[in-house]
């Protein structure tokens, strides 16, 4: 018994930095009616930066190239550490703010979305490249820990000290939004931008203010926790999802709900770790259970409070339509696969290797054509889609003996009726919030399935054989170029297959259908369209795709292991496809050549080297085209083009850039 | 340039627009303390946009905006209220969540925070007192916009369509409470208004514009001498109320 007790009161210490976390988004939800996604990342960064501070006194910049590290002082104390690093933290909160979601304010879901992911890799490369490879760095204990008693049971006393101080704060928020005239001049200002000025208030300041408060508050948490949790890049990043879902349990403005619930996420998934230790525990499940536990509650929190949920901004009109008035043509397909022919002819060694790793990238970014630039469902769990496809071709081929075209296929056929599942929270959330749905169930599948040694192979990988086709031999591995032609070949058939049926689909009447539920879900219902269908049969289709890239990702290695399917491969491809231009089959193409391990990063690691910070250049890429040019490189080059050429189509250019005025007329930026 | 007497609010040769394109073409406008003046004019003869522009929602790409001899032209909206010339916007552009006295406590207190003063004038909105604004009828809202916009204590205030969507019933009440307020609190008031029967009751003077420009402008008296121009200006409305 005193055992379950333990584990409770050991989960505060994650359920503090959820609940730290979930109170900030709640801050900046209500200031500017964003949900960050890099909110974890802001809190990493500090912890980052802190824990630097105290160990070698050193200030880490955030530029490459130049010096990057200022020498402050040998063993800074607590207290000038704890300063310097939450005014650094709160000047990150108001460029972050400043830069990125004030100019996006009025910006379609999508475009706020991929800023905040972008904005998260930047910070996570940055992390990586500036601090050394931070992984596993153990900062000092900073509470006093040793055992106190409660109830009779040993409990260390940090975790107390760590709940007050998160009530605390809590109380501190929710009693300056209650009470305070800067509360109320803040929600004013959240409502109504024009209303806010017209009484004489700058609207721009309470956000900015609120955006440096709740920076300031991820900073203190994220190192408050860091010697709990231990730093490390990737994992404090996420902390975000657990953190969203305490968020969503209070509707995204209850600071009281959102803070109960990140302590109780964090008790609940400690407990069941726990649970997962006990003999009776399926083996199976003791994988991922925990990572379960956040999804779950998104889930639940946006099923059974989903129609409360305060929408705002443009997730609650219609999505503009962009750069959508021309469809590709098959000729430009044509032409890309001739180059791509041409390019496997020539190139050779690691050149090759990343010609083919760009054939893979331009299927997976496909699969968000359909998605996400025809439908307008904003999905981060790609990457999940394609493991499935992957692991299950391990499965059938290795396991069962199935042959080569139809192993799989199969495979990819049941990545699509995963991708239904997955599509029908779809039917019921969308813009940001389906965006935290597919990021935490990507999450949970690749913890819980790819991660799982029982079902995906464990540390030794799952095994992929050699595909042949007809006597031929299309092994990646075949004769001593490698990747083999043959292998190469087969995946430009591949990718020429899928380009030329996307390409066909914008051009059918389901194409028509899914553009009209991308612009208007009600109208596209009002005359007739089966909403539902579309949605579903999107994300069916779009996992389809997936699932043939990550098979064509099994081939290409011969044995598959989760690394290449991460909840972070499936964000860098929504940015990717977002910088390239999500909405056409060309701007796939240049995704793939833009793509992590693709021709652009091999070149820029072989002939610049500058592989170490390719992330952070592309992750600056990304949130730099998410803010000045949200319709992507292809669309502005088009435009470019277009312009050249003298045609004089600029009104839809206009309308995504309509002055407040008659934004607020078309009830844009309010709401009712 | 003297020549007119000292005005509260004093506006010359304002052109303003969208994109560049002009649509408020030089107008002249003047408005003394504790005068009603009215703008009149079809739909989309930029009535609004005027308001917007002396208001600083907009900026005029020519003319000035003086009150009481202090220069507002080119001034942001949240400074130009500041300076004593309130909005009261066509769409009311209240906040919605927050209950009726907090709408006005937020924008009372950079005055002292007395809201007293908008209760007295609005008794209706008194038992509303905490209930949110967003669920009050249009009128009631209109009240509300109303008194945020008096609590500020301006001494130049802008109401555009006044009675947008209202029963003609409360038209009235609003426009004897605007007038009202005029006499004895000495500020000045602009307002447009479609029902110019009614408006022509309370309203000391009005101009009358017609594409961008004011074609017609005189006392109320005039004014109702000459309702078949204003019918004209109207394109073809009727100027009945
Ligand atoms: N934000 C805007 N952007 C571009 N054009 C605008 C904008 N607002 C108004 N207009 C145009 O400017 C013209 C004048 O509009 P305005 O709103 O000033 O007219 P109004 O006299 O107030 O009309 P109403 O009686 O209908 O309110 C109209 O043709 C309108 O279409
Ligand atoms: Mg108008």
């Amino acid at each position: 018994m005193t055992q379950y007790f333990v584990f409770l009161v050991l989960g505060i210490g994650a359920g503090t930095i959820y609940a730290g976390l979930a109170l900030g988004l709640v801050v900046q939800f209500k200031a500017s009616g964003v949900l960050n996604l890099s909110h974890g990342a802001v809190a990493m960064i500090a912890a980052y930066q802190y824990d630097e501070l105290r160990k070698t006194g050193n200030l880490v910049l955030p530029w490459i190239g130049l010096p990057h590290t200022v020498h402050i002082a040998d063993g800074l104390a607590i207290v000038p550490a704890m300063a310097i690093v939450l005014t650094l933290t709160a000047g990150l909160g108001l460029a972050i703010h400043q830069l990125v979601f004030h100019p996006l304010r009025h910006a379609p879901a999508l475009a706020k979305v991929v800023a905040s992911v972008g904005l998260m890799l930047v910070l996570q490369a940055l992390v990586i490249a500036q601090f050394g490879v931070g992984y596993g760095r153990q900062p000092g204990g900073l509470l006093p820990a040793q055992p106190v008693h409660v109830f009779g049971t040993a409990v260390p006393r940090d975790r107390l000290f760590l709940a007050a101080i998160t009530v605390g704060m809590a109380v501190i928020v929710w009693g300056l939004f209650r009470f305070s005239w800067f509360g109320l001049a803040t929600r004013a200002a959240a409502e109504s931008d024009r209303g806010a000025q017209l009484i004489g208030l700058r609207p721009k300041r309470y956000a900015a203010a609120c955006w440096a408060a709740s920076s300031v508050l991820a900073g203190l948490f994220g190192i408050l926790i860091a010697p709990i949790t231990s730093l490390d890049p990737v994992k404090f990043t996420l902390f975000i999802v657990p953190a969203l879902a305490a968020a969503l349990i209070g509707r995204l403005t209850l600071v009281s709900l959102a803070t109960i619930g990140g302590l109780a996420l964090g008790m609940t998934q400690s407990e069941l770790l726990f649970l997962t230790t006990k003999k009776w525990f399926p083996e199976w499940a003791r994988s991922g259970a925990v990572d379960l536990v956040p999804f779950v509650a998104i889930v639940l929190a946006l099923f059974i409070a989903g129609r409360r949920l305060p929408v705002r901004g443009a997730a609650a009109g219609a999505e503009p339509m962009r750069s959508l008035r021309t469809a590709d043509r098959p000729r430009t397909t044509f032409v890309w696969l001739g180059a791509g022919l041409g390019a496997l002819l020539v190139l050779q060694g690691a050149y090759r290797l990343a010609l083919v790793q760009t054939f893979i990238g331009v299927i997976l970014l496909l699969s968000l054509v359909v998605l996400v630039g025809y439908v307008g469902q904003i999905s981060l769990a790609q990457a999940a889609f394609a493991g499935t496809g992957g692991f299950l071709l391990s499965r059938l081929a290795d396991g069962h003996g199935v042959p080569f075209p139809l192993a799989p296929l199969l495979a990819a056929a049941c990545a699509a009726v995963v991708g239904c599942v997955v599509g029908i929270p779809a039917l019921r959330v969308r813009g940001v919030q389906l965006a935290v749905v597919t990021l935490a169930g990507a999450i949970a599948v690749e913890q819980v399935v790819f991660k799982n040694p029982t079902i995906a192979g464990g540390e030794l990988g799952a095994k992929v054989p050699d595909a042949s086709f007809l006597g031929l031999d299309l092994g990646a591995r075949t004769g001593d170029a490698q990747p083999s032609i043959a292998f190469g070949v087969t995946c430009l058939v591949v990718v020429g297959l899928l380009a030329l049926m996307v390409g066909n689909i914008r051009r059918s009447s389901l194409g028509r259908r899914m553009l009209a539920v991308r612009s208007n879900e009600r109208a596209a219902a009002a005359i007739g369209i089966d909403v539902v269908k579309v949605k579903v049969g999107a994300f069916a289709i779009s996992s389809f795709i997936a699932g043939v890239g990550g098979a064509m990702t099994g081939y290409s290695q011969s044995s598959l292991s989760a690394q290449s399917f991460t909840v972070y491969v499936g964000i860098s491809l929504l940015a990717t496809a977002y910088l390239a231009g999500i909405t056409s089959v060309s701007g796939a193409f240049v995704g793939g050549i833009l793509i992590n391990g693709g021709l652009l990063a091999t070149f820029a690691g072989e002939k610049l080297s500058l592989g170490k910070y390719y992330l952070l250049i592309s992750g600056v890429a990304v949130l730099v085209t998410a803010v000045l040019n949200p319709e992507g490189i292809t669309a502005a080059v088009t435009a470019r083009v277009q312009s050249l050429g003298g045609s004089k189509r600029r009104g839809k250019a206009v309308a995504s850039r309509v002055p407040p005025l008659i934004a607020d007329r078309l009830g844009v930026p309010q709401q009712g | 340039m003297t020549d007119l007497p000292a005005a509260r609010l004093d506006v010359r040769g304002l052109v303003a627009g969208y994109e560049g394109a002009a649509l408020v073409r030089g107008v002249d406008i003047s408005v003394g303390p504790g005068e009603v003046v009215s703008l009149f004019g079809a739909n989309g003869a930029g009535k609004t946009t005027t308001l917007a522009a002396i208001a600083g929602l907009i900026r005029p790409t020519a003319g000035t905006v003086h009150l009481d001899g202090q220069p507002l032209t080119r001034l942001p909206a949240s400074e130009v209220v500041r300076r004593g010339l309130a909005l009261v916007p066509e769409d009311r552009c209240l906040f919605s969540q927050l209950s009726v006295v907090e709408n006005l406590r937020v924008a009372a207190r950079r005055v002292g925070g007395d809201v007293d003063v908008a209760f007295a004038r609005f008794p209706a909105l008194e038992p509303l007192r905490r209930r949110a604004v967003g669920v009050l009828s249009g009128g009631e809202q209109q009240m509300v916009a109303i008194a945020r916009a008096l609590v500020m204590r301006p001494r130049v205030l802008l109401i555009d369509e006044l009675s947008l969507g209202l029963a003609p019933m409360i038209v009235r009440d609003l426009l004897l409470a605007v007038r009202a307020l005029a006499d004895e609190s000495d500020v000045a008031v602009l307002l447009v208004e479609q029902h110019v029967r009614l408006a022509l009751d309370v309203i000391d003077r009005g101009y009358v514009l017609r594409q961008g420009s004011i074609t017609v402008s005189g006392s109320a008296a005039q004014l109702r001498q000459q309702t078949d121009l204003l019918a004209d200006s109207y394109l073809g409305t009727s100027v009945t109320a």
